[in-house]
């Protein structure tokens, strides 16, 4: 054997190699990322980073793929690809949340007729979600300070808190949080009476 | 009044929030799943509370669901393992922070309130990367090839 061609049978056997270090997969975890289109079909974007580099993926069902020290690479999914491979993260998502609210009798702590009523329709609806829980969100209107606020919408939650428990629904999956003036049903200047922004909010989830 | 306005601040808690160390509720539960912490091991039920520290591991053809407080939706696939390494929220003024890691398998995630003015207070990882937050409803893939069960 003349040493071109030992030369050569060096080079190929090097050649093999390389190919099947190169087929190997890379060592250690891949990680994926897919966005999602939004429930309300705004626009929404994820960013993978990886290897030092960051992907952004702004397109529904772009993915974005990276093993350990890589630079993340995209590929574009059908939709009904992406709902087949990965059925259970849908199928098993929560039912949607419900609301209500709930309105006081002009300047106590009685719930008016109507709403004393829709009591019933929250904890039905509670006993339908699986892990059902009940947040019971306090609202004033806009008079007053922000601490004052705060802790009256938070008396009115738990107002409403106590009645939920009296008809026997567990108290480790009812929440009552003040909100104070922040979030006002009907948008008003400060220091405004409005007897409509007064209310308890009730999400079942 | 000064007195009178000393003797009010006292009287009342600091900030009307309501501690809770209960960062989230478990909705639906498919299958073999467990929550692992410090305390052990236990099979995870519809109902059950989820807290920080928590990790979350489902057997092959199993998932679950979880809802934090903030709103924040975690649904977790077959095969697979999370830790829910960090929570807060404050119910009142919706200010928070959430980190999970995806250790194997999948998620996905709807992100809720904490994530809604300040993107960068949802952290999301994995033994590989990081992945930050614009937008609400993605899914997140580890898959390990030294790890049994996997998908695909």
């Amino acid at each position: 054997m003349n040493s071109r061609l030992q030369c050569t049978l060096a080079a190929a056997s090097l050649l093999l190699a390389l190919a099947g270090c190169a087929s190997k997969p890379p060592p250690g975890p891949t990680t994926r990322l897919l966005l999602l289109p939004q429930a309300d079909g705004s626009a929404s974007a994820v960013v993978l980073r990886s290897g030092g580099a960051e992907q952004k993926l702004a397109t529904p069902f772009e993915r974005a793929s990276a093993g350990a020290g890589e630079v993340p690479r995209t590929d574009q999914l059908p939709p009904d690809t992406v709902q087949r491979d990965y059925a259970p993260l849908f199928t098993t998502a929560p039912p949607a949340s419900q609301r209500f609210v709930l309105y006081f009798q002009f300047g106590t702590t009685q719930l008016t007729l109507e709403s004393a009523h829709t009591l019933g329709d929250i904890l039905d609806s509670a006993t339908r979600h699986p892990g059902g829980e009940i947040l019971v969100i306090g609202h004033t209107d806009t008079l007053g300070s922000t601490e004052l606020n705060d802790r009256l919408s938070l008396q009115r939650a738990h107002e409403v808190r106590d009645l939920l428990i009296a008809r026997k629904f567990p108290a480790e999956r009812l929440e009552a949080s003040g909100r104070g003036k922040r979030d006002p049903a009907v948008p008003t200047r400060d220091a405004v009476a409005e007897q409509r922004n007064r209310r308890v909010e009730i999400i079942v989830r | 009044m000064g007195a009178l306005l000393l003797a009010w601040a006292m009287v009342l808690p600091a900030g009307a929030a309501e501690p809770s160390p209960r960062a989230g509720t478990v909705k639906l539960v498919k299958g073999q799943v467990s929550v692992q912490n410090a305390g052990g091991e236990r099979a995870l039920q519809s109902g059950d509370a989820l807290t920080a520290a928590d990790r979350i591991v489902t057997g092959a053809d199993s998932s679950a669901s979880v809802v934090l407080r903030d709103g924040t939706v975690m649904v977790v696939g077959p095969a697979s393992r999370l830790e829910l390494k960090a929570f807060s929220f404050d119910s009142t003024t919706h200010e928070g922070n959430l980190a999970v890691s995806v250790l194997r398998g999948t998620m996905r995630m709807v992100t809720g309130l904490i994530g809604k003015n300040r993107h960068d207070a949802v952290k999301v990882d994995t033994p590989t990367s990081t992945v930050g937050i614009l937008g609400t409803d993605f899914i997140v893939e580890v898959e390990d090839p030294a790890a049994a069960g996997k998908l695909q």
